[in-house]
């Protein structure tokens, strides 16, 4: 991992696309700004994991046979 | 041969085939399956109201996708101009949304992800799978719950 120090104020170049800046400091908080395309998505670390874990699971269990499900939505259905 | 089919195969579904224009590319992939960025809807009538979405360039890789708004009339994701933007939407009927499934052998425990929609721009085919940031919406929502009066 490249480790890098910045002053608040100061920012990185990630590519040719992408500035990042610290905005704010506070206790443990540090607020960010970031620069970059609509193409480039940018996630909370925590919130990228959790989706990546669940597609995980998704795809894993993506074999498991849907006729259960089906008979369970189709009769929950005529309930409605 | 012709061009404008492309063929795949699929362990559950074997040989199948997608019109190009029909390919639904992510330019970042799925988080988790970023190798792999090209993927056809596929209906099996046996499956409805669930989808699959299959890898075009991995034969193990698929995703059932449903209709969240089939289930949750309410779902609302709030989708920001950047989202939009990053698949060049030109006009917000182009886009379609769908939700994530996770199977499980007891249908009771089947969740869709709600937090992490896939939005399609059914007008160029591009895709992201979204992250909200949104208190309301978790990866696991009972599909079977909903429906439970």
């Amino acid at each position: 991992m490249l480790v890098l120090t910045r002053k608040l104020g100061e920012s990185i170049v990630i590519g040719n696309n992408v500035r990042v800046t610290i905005l704010e400091m506070q206790g443990k908080q540090i607020r960010l700004g970031i620069d970059a395309l609509p193409e480039v998505s940018v996630h909370r670390g925590e919130v990228y994991e959790r989706i990546e874990a669940e597609n995980r699971q998704a795809a894993e269990t993506s074999f498991t046979d849907l006729n259960k499900l089906r008979l369970a939505w189709k009769q929950k259905d005529k309930k409605k | 041969m012709n061009d404008d089919v492309i063929q795949f195969r699929h362990v559950r579904f074997g040989e199948q085939e997608v019109a190009r224009d029909k390919v639904i590319v992510f330019p970042d992939g799925i988080p988790g399956f970023e190798k792999f960025k090209s993927y056809a809807l596929f209906d099996d009538p046996a499956s409805e109201p669930f989808q699959w979405l299959l890898s075009i360039d991995n034969e193990r890789l698929g995703f059932v996708v449903v209709n969240p708004a089939l289930i949750w009339a309410d779902y609302d994701p709030r989708i920001s101009r950047e989202d939009l933007t990053s698949l060049e939407v030109q006009d917000a009927k182009d886009v379609v949304t769908y939700s994530v499934v996770t199977l499980a052998d007891d249908p009771t425990n089947v969740t869709a992800n709600l937090s992490g929609p896939i939005l399609l721009n059914s007008a160029n085919m591009k895709a992201r799978q979204l992250a909200l940031l949104d208190d309301r919406y978790t990866t696991k929502h009972k599909i079977l719950d909903t429906l439970q009066v």
